[in-house]
């Protein structure tokens, strides 16, 4: 049994599933609504526009903490961004469209001026938990705690806007305004979670374990929660696979949480079962 | 007493796009009134003008005596159920606990009320859907969908129901029993706007109708609004009224956006379905 113990001795295994564990936690609270309003391209172009914000930060020679709030930046103001364009009239996928492209471009370009550029890029593209400072894993813990407190202070508006925008305007709720702050914790959310597993694998882990639950419990508080458990089991699992087969963390953790899903919509009464049942009967 | 309602030359509409023109009415308190008009009449701006989501251009609008936003929390608002996402996955329990939603700051917010289990309880026992309590919202008949969203307006306890459609797609049972309710409530006091297509409806059930069609054509009590002459001026000729054997029957067969429909479909409608079966035309 010493394979299932070795790992936790290390103190950057202990570092790296504490840390995974927060951001599984942070995905879930916000993938539920990512996941039932069908906001994954906005999570997506959030995530990939983060990148302009951590490389300017990153070529200002910044530390961690001037990265991730750098990354926060730039997410935060694409979320911002697509709320007032969609406003504006414009079609949210359009909206998304160019400021994801136009983001992310910026953030490669900046990057390709330091001097070991592909090392660079992968770090940020799939992210490195393993090696991590310490202070990168406080600064996805702070965040994951608090896009998880504040979820929890204002469920109730979430929940109402998202379910129904025109009644929760007719009864004085600032529709506009919890709109933008969902985006913004789904950005905020995105960036915890670039560390773990890199700005291209973001989305994964924050619309995986949430759709995984969305088959299973039809509440969204219980899609929080069991997404959260998905999540956290994806984090142990993808780091025991990187431990014992040195794979990449993120990659192994974002398998993992996609094979859940499979499995779970497989044998799922709302996923690929009664199909498969129809098809075999017929 | 205020009037439930005070409407003073409004003009207002969405988007750039004039709805409504020129609309005035005062509804007195206690009274259930009909609101009747084709498809793009401008019947849901105008309720939606009543609950304070669409700003007026121009004139006054005046419910319970003071300014739609500050009247809020008196008015019980059903929007129609094909504005609503039920795919959503939400309870029953939880639409309704939606109607309770009031601003709490501070550590307001997380008392727990046990008072409103009771009222939510109670909203869907008047209803009569108080056994679907933790069914999920998407999985109920659109007559029960129709019935959580007047209980989601019901819990609040409102002095005005503003209520776009709460007939459409009813079949005849459930439809009278959500004419029983609307009496009911007005017996209890309160006031009640509803819109509907469905003129017998209105005809039986309402204190006043108001006919509109962009504009008001006529408004005061069914018995001298609802004649061919306001039908056909509302429903610019696609309502058609036949006298039969003493009573009225009154139909209204076709959406506004159809007008082009050949005549020969009018003619099918009119001879196959009776008003009680025509509902459930869409937005207003």
């Amino acid at each position: 049994m010493d394979w299932l113990t070795d790992p936790w001795q290390f103190e950057f295994m202990q570092r790296a599933l504490l840390a995974g564990a927060l951001v599984a936690l942070a995905s879930s609270v916000v993938g539920a609504f990512v996941v039932i309003k069908g906001l994954a391209f906005l999570t997506d172009a959030v995530a990939h526009t983060s990148l302009a914000g951590a490389a300017i930060a990153f070529l200002a020679g910044g530390g961690s903490i001037a990265i991730s709030l750098g990354a926060a930046g730039a997410a935060g103001v694409t979320a911002v961004g697509v709320s007032a364009l969609t406003r504006a009239r414009l079609r949210e996928d359009t909206a998304i469209g160019i400021l994801f492209a136009a983001f992310f471009a910026f953030g490669v370009l900046l990057i390709s001026r330091a001097r070991n550029y592909t090392l660079e890029l992968s770090s940020f593209l799939v992210g490195n938990i393993l090696t991590v400072p310490t202070e990168d894993i406080i600064v996805m813990a702070v965040l994951s705690i608090g896009v998880v407190v504040v979820m929890a202070i204002f469920y109730r508006e979430m929940l109402f806007v998202a379910y129904d925008p025109t009644m929760a305007a007719a009864a004085g709720v600032p529709v506009a305004l919890v709109q933008t702050g969902l985006m913004v914790l789904v950005a905020l959310a995105a960036v915890a979670a670039f560390r773990l597993v890199g700005v291209a694998l973001v989305m994964a882990m924050l619309v995986a374990t949430a759709a995984t639950a969305a088959l299973v419990v039809r509440r969204v508080p219980l899609i929080m929660l069991v997404g959260a458990v998905f999540g956290v089991l994806s984090v142990i699992i993808g780091l025991y696979a990187s431990f014992h087969a040195d794979v990449a963390a993120g990659p192994a953790i974002v398998v993992t949480a996609a094979l859940f899903f499979l499995i779970v919509f497989t044998l799922s009464p709302r996923g690929l079962a009664p199909s498969l049942r129809r098809i075999l009967g017929s | 007493m205020v009037p439930a309602i005070e409407v003073k030359s409004l003009t207002t509409g969405y988007r750039g796009h004039r709805a409504i023109e020129d609309v005035s009415f005062s509804l007195p308190q206690g009274k259930v009134m009909g609101l009747l008009g084709p498809n793009g009449s401008g019947k849901s701006t105008l309720i939606k003008t009543l609950v304070g989501l669409i700003e007026p251009w121009e004139g006054d609008v005046c419910v319970l005596g003071s300014a739609p936003r500050q009247a809020r929390r008196q008015i019980g608002y059903m929007p129609q159920a094909e504005d609503i996402d039920w795919n959503f996955p939400v309870t029953v329990r939880e639409v309704v606990a939606m109607g309770l939603y009031r601003k709490a700051l501070g550590l307001d917010r997380f008392r727990r009320r046990s008072e409103e289990k009771d009222r939510i309880m109670t909203a869907l026992k008047r209803l009569s859907v108080d056994h679907l309590a933790d069914h999920q919202a998407g999985e109920l008949s659109g007559g029960q969908q129709r019935r959580v969203l007047c209980a989601r307006a019901l819990v609040r306890e409102p002095e005005l129901f503003l209520l776009d459609e709460p007939t459409a797609g009813l079949d005849a049972r459930s439809e009278q029993e959500m004419i029983d309710l609307l009496g009911e409530l007005a017996s209890d006091g309160a006031s009640i706007v509803f819109c509907t297509h469905d003129i017998g409806c209105a005809a039986e059930c309402c204190d006043l109708t108001l006919f509109l069609n962009r504009q008001v054509v006529t408004y005061g009590p069914p018995a001298t609004t609802i004649t061919e002459e306001m039908l056909n001026r509302t429903f610019e000729g696609h309502a058609l009224v036949m006298g039969a054997e003493g009573s009225r029957l009154a139909l209204s067969p076709h959406d506004h956006h159809e007008r082009e429909d050949s005549h020969r479909d009018r003619e099918h409608v009119r001879h196959n379905h009776p008003v009680r079966e025509h509902k459930g035309h869409g937005r207003g």
